[in-house]
């Protein structure tokens, strides 16, 4: 999970490296990852996620596609 | 295949205290310098470690056995230097980058670089809102693999 400066730096890096394009976000739907993913990772109650639970922690956010299905 | 443990009292404790050791020294520690600092062998140390890897907490140096990450932060510089007040730490992604004012709730700067023409970039985050937000997030593997190669990932 990479910054870029632009997609066009996107699709010019894929394209050196020979990587197949995956999934974009704006920074502030990252940061809105990194919240319901670590927000509470301070804390001694915390418990690692269930596979359901990681995965409604991504569909929180909106990310629904077959892209962001943790299991396969 | 590797055996499925129960995350117990005990993991939980040590997990903790492991988080509070880097967030206040600024890095992931060497398990000889954890052990000191919670005045345990760094036999029990190394054994509490293990679980933690078991349970995919932390992510180990495969020869050395030393932690390589515990989420979101990593023992070794990477090409993400996140800075909160006079503490810094080494994150591996973008969204590992985040996550750490997400946990400490800090302002925080992050420092990096467009892998593609090399530029820098800084991400700055006050009062957990974003306040520049240049460039966009690439992931490059799809959910479904992401703990296939944790590394690469």
């Amino acid at each position: 999970m990479l910054l870029f400066r632009s997609e066009e730096h996107v699709t010019r890096w894929c394209r050196t490296w020979k990587i197949k394009r995956g999934a974009v976000l704006s920074l502030s739907q990252g940061l809105r990852l990194a919240n319901v993913w670590y927000s509470d990772r301070m804390s001694p109650a915390w418990r690692p996620f269930s596979p359901p639970q990681a995965q409604a922690a991504l569909n929180k956010i909106g990310l629904r596609s077959q892209f962001w299905r943790l299991s396969p | 295949m590797s055996k499925t443990i129960a995350y117990t009292a005990s993991d939980a404790a040590f997990r903790h205290a492991l988080y509070q050791f880097i967030v206040a020294r600024g890095h992931v520690p060497k398990l000889r310098e954890l052990a000191a600092a919670l005045s345990h062998p760094e036999k029990i140390v190394r054994a509490g470690i293990r679980r933690l890897a078991q349970l995919h907490i932390v992510v180990l140096q495969p020869q050395s056995a030393e932690i390589l990450r515990a989420a979101p932060f990593w023992a070794v510089p990477t090409a993400f230097r996140v800075r909160s007040g006079q503490r810094a730490w080494w994150a591996s992604c973008v969204w590992d980058a985040l996550a750490i004012p997400a946990m400490l709730r800090r302002d925080t700067r992050i420092a990096t670089a467009c892998p593609c023409c090399d530029s820098p970039m800084e991400l700055a985050i006050r009062n957990g809102r974003l306040l520049r937000s240049p460039g966009i997030i690439h992931f490059a593997v799809p959910a479904s693999r992401w703990y296939r190669d944790v590394v690469f990932t």
